[in-house]
């Protein structure tokens, strides 16, 4: 079942390829999440994307807050979590290390050309190691994964995210 | 002889440059481009495929007719139809079945999608940016925004009603050989309808605007290759004609194309025998088969004054424009006159056969050879996807033009034989999918 952004709070998405190991970390995130909560509990729509600017932007517009989770390739300790606030980044700065030629960075350089963004956008990167053809994610990334989707909830849980 | 006297000797006798370009920006897929001009020749020019290769051929082998369509929609996620419709076509051809009447035109219209979506996303997003002096269409969005929104808009449009007929927008899952797994009902298609007349008026308005461009001075006498059917714009159906005489039936096609592998490149480079390289695409299909295009298509055609033979390649992107015109209006056209089929497919019976299957890919023909046996299960796989038609084509415009246009300074050279590649909306991903890989460790 799928409802226009506008009717919740708050949009999930989880960014990546899932056919590229630790490329797959925001998709692996979401299924994770969905799998403990359920689709639409706490008004929260949960969705992956393979970082389609033109999708990401369809999916956040006029959502009062966006959280994307994405791999990243910025040559940090592999499992490490970055957290952006990508609503104060001028032009995407800080989300070049995006693992996807046309990615999250991009998207916000164009929903900003555009006015096309969410009230408020969080963007988490967890430091992939082998973004080589193949599934699975390796052991760190495995565990960053783990313990977001742990993190999250327990926001989700508090109200922290609506 | 001092070093510095060496220096100022070699740069005095060397009148060479190079043009390096390490990963082609705005192409799907992964390439490179070398270019070494030499005293006013362009003495080595290589379009580098690096994309890995992608055997699809080979673990083609062993599987099932049924699966041929699901499995090669796969090699593109831009033009999966393309590949649904030819190994369909293929295997219809090998085991004697006729797809027709609405069906067929629900193949068609599922098609008309494809070339919405995927000439859009060329346009506006992989290509205007070059004529408009922008790096990416991300930094023409800031001072084009209703030129990006449209396109935004428009290229929804071909990915929804790809949607509707196949089921998914990447990699449809409602195709199969005989026809579809189920017909959309004729509501649906009603619903969609203002959408695409919407998309109509803003396809020609594109071609308006894209007209208007300027386009260096550059012309070729190429031998332009397509589908050519008497009553159609082709799509899934045709003989392969060109501009130099040939007219043949697909089935012939290996008695006229080969492949070559090329030493830098990890796509085969395909010829005509005997006489070398060709040109499929948008301005092939245009140049052949202007008369079967649609009314409002050639209207806006001539309006802006884009009538065939049109030989700069640079102005491809207002043929596909006007194709654009002709898919909308098109999909209009299949949608009024749909009834729902009484059974969405006609049944397959496998046989021990070969066959061959040839439909217009939005970036040109795209040909499919299967030999199967008794049970429909494939023995062997030839795949030749409109890019690997088009690199010989696309190097030889790239020595023609550097040689004319080596004026210019490195970076303008540069930026404008990168243009040229685009010209051709290059899927290199398409392009990498030949079996035989040989590695010399001598």
């Amino acid at each position: 079942m799928t409802h226009p952004p506008h009717t919740h709070p708050t949009v999930l998405i989880g960014v990546g390829n899932p056919s590229r190991r630790d490329d797959g970390a925001g998709n692996r995130f979401v299924r994770e999440l969905r799998a403990l909560l359920g689709e639409c509990k706490n008004h929260v729509r949960l969705m992956e994307s393979d970082g389609d600017p033109a999708a990401l932007l369809a999916a956040w517009t006029g959502v009062p807050l966006a959280i994307v989770v994405d791999a990243s390739n910025s040559g940090a300790e592999p499992g490490t979590v970055t957290e952006l606030d990508a609503s104060a980044t001028s032009n995407g700065h800080g989300l070049r290390h995006s693992t996807h030629s046309m990615g999250v960075m991009e998207a916000v350089q164009l929903g900003k050309a555009l006015g096309r963004m969410p009230s408020r956008l969080r963007v988490f990167g967890i430091e992939g190691a082998d973004f080589s053809y193949g599934e699975g994610l390796t052991d760190k990334v495995e565990l960053a994964v783990a313990g977001l989707v742990g993190r999250i909830a327990a926001m989700l849980g508090r109200g922290e995210l609506t | 002889m001092s070093s510095a006297e060496r220096v100022k000797l070699m740069k005095g006798k060397s009148r060479s440059r190079r043009v390096k370009v390490d990963v082609l920006a705005r192409v799907e897929g992964e390439g490179g481009m070398y270019l070494r001009l030499r005293n006013g020749k362009a003495e080595d020019v290589k379009l580098r495929i690096y994309e890995p290769p992608r055997f699809f051929e080979a673990f083609l082998r062993d599987r099932t007719y049924m699966e041929a369509p699901d499995i090669t929609a796969r090699i593109c996620g831009i033009c999966p139809v393309a590949y649904q419709m030819s190994s369909c076509h293929a295997a219809e051809a090998a085991f004697g079945v006729k797809v027709e009447g609405q069906l067929r035109a629900l193949r068609r219209l599922i098609y008309c999608g494809e070339w919405i979506e995927s000439h859009v996303l060329h346009i506006y997003i992989l290509h205007a940016p070059d004529f408009l002096g922008y790096e990416d269409a991300i930094r023409m969005a800031v001072d084009r925004p209703e030129a990006v929104e449209r396109a935004l808009r428009m290229k929804k449009v071909g990915n929804d009603l790809m949607t509707l007929v196949g089921g998914r927008e990447i990699h449809p899952i409602n195709v199969r050989v005989g026809g579809f797994y189920k017909a959309p009902a004729k509501v649906d298609l009603l619903r969609f309808r203002p959408r695409l007349e919407e998309t109509l008026e803003e396809a020609i308005e594109t071609v308006r605007l894209v007209s208007g461009l300027t386009f260096p001075d550059f012309e070729r006498d190429y031998e332009f290759v397509a589908l050519h059917h008497p009553e159609e714009y082709p799509l899934n159906e045709g003989r392969l004609v060109s501009n130099r005489g040939l007219d043949i039936e697909i089935s012939d096609y290996e008695k006229v194309f080969v492949e070559e592998h090329v030493e830098h490149s990890n796509a085969l480079h395909s010829v005509i025998r005997e006489r070398g390289p060709y040109f499929v695409g948008p301005m092939a299909r245009f140049n052949l088969d202007f008369d079967q295009l649609t009314p409002k298509a050639k209207v806006i055609a001539d309006e802006v004054g884009f009538l065939p033979p049109i030989t700069n390649p640079f102005k491809g992107i207002v043929v596909r424009a006007i194709e654009t015109v002709f898919a909308c209006e098109e999909a209009l056209r299949l949608i009024d006159a749909y009834e729902p089929p009484e059974r969405p497919f006609v049944e397959v019976t496998p046989k021990r056969a070969r066959g061959h299957g040839c439909t217009e890919a939005p970036r040109g023909a795209l040909y499919h050879r299967y030999t199967y046996d008794e049970a429909g299960g494939i023995l062997t796989a030839k795949i030749v996807p409109p890019t690997s038609q088009n690199l010989m084509t696309m190097e030889v415009d790239l020595k023609d033009y550097a040689e004319a246009y080596q004026g210019l300074d490195d970076e303008a050279l540069t930026w404008q034989c990168e243009q040229a590649v685009r010209n051709y909306d290059p899927c290199i991903s398409c392009a990498t999918h030949f079996l035989k890989l040989d590695v010399d460790r001598g």
